[in-house]
């Protein structure tokens, strides 16, 4: 019998080629999306899956809670890791990760001279917990010896060509000897951390103010491997007296110890200090619900479509009954039919999705590889059910109802369209342009809100402004440096500062004169040189900038912005003095107040902030350049630069370039976004497609009558695209709602956001208005303009 | 035996009640070969779909060879339309997209005979009405005459109890009636009964029997006098 059934459907699929490409079509879409959003949640689920011993690693995170509330933060000290190997059983092996030279280092070898920021100082066992690959070298002892280096294949080849990296020595910031003990593969894409070269921890030891053996210094990135018979939860207990024990130093603040198991990290962490920044797990559920509602819009033209067609069937219906066929014989043969439709699509799908995975892969920033889904998924036993469920589901309703005609109704042509079966298929397409139009509106919004991340005023011009790296080995002669860079021609000004706006910076705690260790406060902190101000064009609303005029200022001045000004409670802040509590407390003087300006990423609101002159801190200088000289000036700063520091190469970045990468992730959304909204599109416009074919040939003899008596190809034209219109545009009331709700949701998290007008809501309700239209006229052109006679004798 | 007291079929929309059949009484014996006569829309088909079981009365009883069916669901009339009823239609509703032998047998797939005895039943019964050899060819291919006897080999292929032929020879000339007619004949000679709906006195005469009906109600009855091959 069901070889019977398979030959009828593939003798069937020539005879309504429209209706068969439609439905086709659309269950290809759905289940191509479905395919390419499951690689892409496959390969963000499977992050850090290259180590063998995942399922027993943890980091081990820091929770500290003090009178400004509780932070978590990735990071640990020094001697945790060893201390909890020496104490509890349960821990096998434990290695400490820790960026060194401020994680940005001159590496030199001959005359290849680079900056490199991927450089970790690791444990020696830091290969027995991670299974990155060694392709030279020990992994026991790789890591053992101090200034040993391991370096990763890209990084080998960049300095030594296709020569053996290992016995080489690499020298680090003109001073540090490293000798090649390894070199490893590249890690993954998926792995939360990535790294350039790995030093020997045991190098740190000879280096002065490494503060290893203190507890409250906190730089390291700790990783413990439990034994396999070992209860994390219960050793997390006993984490609590052991960091007590450890921190008792500091008795203002409680701290406690958590144990993060490391597959974890990409999707879940919510801790300040992560390595890297990591995936967004809210992301994937609304992607997942993408590929679902996707796969059921494909599903209900599918459904729709046979619903259309069961008219047509009803013959055929009727046949079968009188040769002796029961209802649940035919609803198994039309379920039957639905579940081969499915499973043509889904071949037809695994090519298209093949073809687009490339594509994908250039968007999300990284190859995708097709064996972690299967891999993923366990088997093709998830793809089998998808496709089943997809085609029973599908093809449930119709089958009901086709096999439900009673024979001599059904023979003798009787079934039509039964006002509750049209009802269902036009709310099958309006749920369908509904969806499409959320996404059109939705799409749009996303895009406002990157280009406001792009050009929202931050308080400071961002557009000729350079940000160039000020390595360790010259801060000791900065000053000359920036005066000789200010000299050159087409440069404003320059300015030295720790960290420039867009990056991570560093909060401490401060204490307004005549509080006590509770009146401690905490505010971001910048080191800033006295012409920083100036060279960012920061709006002083109080007092003074720093200024070489008053010698006082380095050491003994702070500058604040106006929200640090309310924290600290001054209304009128210059000239009140400020205690930074750190050890040994510094004391000084607020003489200026700045206007609020954005120094972080636009992802988090404008926070106190405190400047001072601090020169040991300064990382990077800051470079103005005149609008109208700023061609070549690029140029000529590094020639003056390379005259001066020749052994320091010269990197510099556009501010405004670093400043658009911070919103890479909302840019993806907006690009993902065009993708699934013409799926959606195209879905809908299919689905209307085939229902208004069906439901236009139903009426080709009231068309042709209505030609015959004088009505012209316009006047059907207009009947048709009305009764339509009627039905996107009840569509639009439920799609403009689901979108501003939606929208509403997603820019809750930015402290920065556009605001909902009614603008993109029209636009989406208009697109999908006009692309409604154009389907329905070219769907009824055929029939609208087909001679009276042909529909009057097709009858 | 068929036996029918009372028969009643009513069509029923919002607007609008029909009645196709009224208060009909009627009894085919075993065998019998019957004919219905009437003007369009008097409610012979819809008789002949009573009698067949493709249909369900509104009111009346029913029985069909000795079963009473009347007031019975769709699903008990599909079980029992299996293999005992053959269709035959005036417009040979054969399915396009299959071959001469796969329509003929389409009511054995539902009989779930075995393949092979399946295919030496349909191979017999296309012998039988000289179509053999047009066996692989689908039903656009044919002439009317030929697909005609498709479908009485699609009727007769599980040898049914009752035939049941609504304008057998409507769609065809004259010499491919006849040549239909006579193979009605041969089956009923076989054992078969037959009910069939016709417009031509021609080919009612064929029947034992004629009955007459006029707005859904028996006006008359006749038998036959003597009926030639």
């Amino acid at each position: 019998m069901l070889r019977h059934y398979v030959e009828l459907f593939v003798r069937q699929l020539g005879r309504n080629r429209l209706t068969s490409i439609v439905r086709l079509g659309a269950l290809v879409v759905g289940f191509a999306s479905v395919l390419l959003i499951g690689l892409y949640i496959a390969d963000e689920a499977s992050w850090d899956h290259l180590h063998s011993h995942l399922d027993r690693l943890f980091r081990v995170t820091t929770e500290i809670k003090d009178a400004d509330g509780s932070q978590a933060i990735a990071l640990t000290s020094g001697p945790i890791g060893p201390a909890m190997v020496a104490d509890f059983p349960e821990v096998q092996d434990s290695v400490r990760l820790r960026r060194v030279f401020r994680g940005r280092a001159v590496f030199r070898y001959g005359d290849k001279l680079y900056y490199e920021k991927g450089l970790y100082a690791a444990d020696a066992d830091f290969f027995r917990l991670f299974d990155f690959s060694l392709e030279s070298g020990n992994p026991d002892s790789a890591l053992k010896e101090p200034n040993s280096i391991v370096l990763t294949d890209s990084m080998a080849r960049k300095y030594f060509g296709p020569e053996r990296a290992l016995g080489k020595v690499l020298t680090i910031n003109q001073s540090h000897d490293f000798k090649v003990t390894g070199v490893v593969r590249d890690p993954p894409p998926e792995s939360h951390l990535h790294f350039d070269a790995l030093a020997s921890f045991s190098t740190l030891e000879s280096m002065p103010e490494k503060h290893l053996d203190r507890w409250l210094f906190f730089s390291e990135w700790t990783y413990v491997l439990l034994r396999p018979d070992a209860d994390a939860m219960a050793l997390e207990g006993k984490l609590i007296p052991f960091a007590k024990n450890g921190f008792a130093e500091d008795p203002s603040a409680e701290y406690r110890l958590h144990l993060q198991p490391v597959g974890d990290i990409h999707l879940r962490s919510n801790v300040l200090y992560d390595l890297e920044p990591g995936g967004s797990l809210g992301n994937l559920y609304a992607l997942s619900l993408v590929a679902i509602v996707t796969l059921l819009m494909a599903v209900a033209i599918s459904t729709n479509l046979s619903l259309a067609q069961a008219a047509d069937r009803a013959r055929e219906v009727g046949i079968r009954k009188a040769a002796g066929a029961g209802r649940s014989e035919l609803m198994v043969q039309f379920l039957f039919e639905s579940v081969l439709w499915s499973i043509l699509a889904f071949g037809v799908a695994v090519l298209l999705a093949m073809a687009l995975a490339p594509r994908l892969s250039v968007l999300v920033g990284r190859p995708l590889h097709w064996r972690v889904l299967w891999a993923w998924s366990g088997s093709p036993a998830v793809a089998v059910g998808v496709v089943l469920l997809a085609g029973l589901l599908a093809g449930f309703y119709p089958a009901f109802v086709i096999a439900g005609f009673r024979p001599a109704t059904a023979l003798r042509g009787l079934i039509m369209g039964r006002s509750s079966k049209v009802v269902l298929r036009r709310v099958l397409v309006a749920l369908q342009f509904s969806v499409a139009i959320a996404l059109v509106a939705m799409t749009i919004l996303v895009r406002r809100q990157v280009r406001l991340l792009e050009t929202r005023g931050l308080g400071f011009e961002r557009t000729g402004l350079l940000t160039v790296t000020l390595p360790e080995p010259l801060l000791s002669r900065y000053a000359g440096l920036r005066d000789a860079l200010r000299a050159v021609p087409g440069v404003q000004d320059v300015g030295a500062i720790s960290q420039a706006p867009g990056e991570a910076v560093a909060q401490g705690p401060f204490l307004p004169a005549g509080g006590t260790a509770q009146d401690d406060r905490a505010a971001s902190i910048l080191a800033v040189d006295d012409h920083l101000v100036q060279t960012l064009g920061v709006d002083v609303s109080q007092g003074r900038p720093f200024s070489e005029e008053f010698p006082s200022d380095a050491g003994g001045a702070f500058l604040v912005n106006q929200s640090a000004a309310k924290l600290f409670g001054f209304t009128r802040p210059v000239g009140k003095r400020l205690t930074w509590d750190i050890d040994p407390p510094r004391s000084g003087t607020i003489v200026g107040v700045l206007k609020d300006f954005h120094y972080r990423s636009l992802h988090e609101p404008i926070g106190p902030l405190v400047m001072v002159i601090e020169p040991s801190k300064f990382r990077e200088l800051l470079v103005r350049l005149r609008p109208e000289e700023a061609r070549g000036a690029l140029e000529r700063l590094g020639a003056t630069w390379n005259g001066l520091a020749p052994d320091e190469p010269f990197e510099a970045e556009f501010l405004a370039d670093s400043l658009r990468s911070l919103y890479i992730p909302e840019q993806r959304i907006g690009e993902l976004g065009y993708w699934f909204t013409g799926l959606a599109i195209a879905l809908a416009a299919l689905g209307l497609f085939g229902l208004c074919g069906e439901l236009i040939r139903r009426r080709r003899r009231e068309i042709g009558v209505r030609k015959a008596f004088g009505a012209s190809t316009p006047a059907i034209l207009r009947l048709v695209v009305r009764e339509f219109a009627l039905l996107i545009a009840l569509s639009g009331l439920v799609g403009m709602p689901l979108a501003a709700l939606g929208a509403r949701h997603w820019l809750e998290s930015y402290p920065y956001r556009i605001s909902l007008s009614p603008g993109p809501f029209v636009e989406a309700f208009g697109l999908a208005l006009l692309i409604g239209m154009v389907t329905v006229v070219v769907s009824s052109w055929e029939t609208a303009r087909a001679r009276p006679a042909s529909a009057l004798r097709y009858e | 035996m068929l036996q029918a007291r009372g028969l009643t079929r009513i069509y029923r929309t919002d607007e609008v009640e029909t009645t196709a059949v009224r208060q009909v009484d009627l009894t085919v014996e075993d065998g019998e070969f019957l004919s219905v006569m009437g003007p369009s829309g008097c409610g012979k088909s819809t008789l002949l779909n009573l009698l067949g079981l493709l249909d369900a009365p509104t009111s009346g009883e029913y029985d069909f060879f000795e079963q009473r069916v009347s007031g019975r669901s769709e699903r008990y009339l599909s079980r029992l339309r299996k293999g005992a009823v053959g269709f035959i239609f005036q417009d040979f509703n054969l399915m396009d997209e299959l071959t001469v032998a796969e329509n003929v047998a389409l009511p054995l797939l539902y009989l779930r005979v075995p393949a092979t005895e399946r295919r030496r039943r349909v191979d017999e019964v296309l012998e039988r009405l000289d179509i053999a050899h047009r066996s692989r060819h689908v039903p656009g291919q044919l002439s009317g005459g030929q697909q005609q006897r498709v479908a009485i080999g699609r009727a007769v292929v599980m040898r049914p109890r009752l035939i049941v032929a609504d304008e057998p020879t409507g769609n065809l000339d004259t010499a491919q009636g006849e040549s239909i007619m006579g193979l009605l004949n041969e089956l009923n000679r076989d054992g078969a009964t037959v009910v069939m709906v016709t417009h031509s006195a021609d080919c009612a005469a064929y029947a034992d029997r004629i009955v007459h009906l006029l707005d859904g109600e028996i006006t008359r009855q006749e038998t036959t006098t003597s009926r030639d091959a």
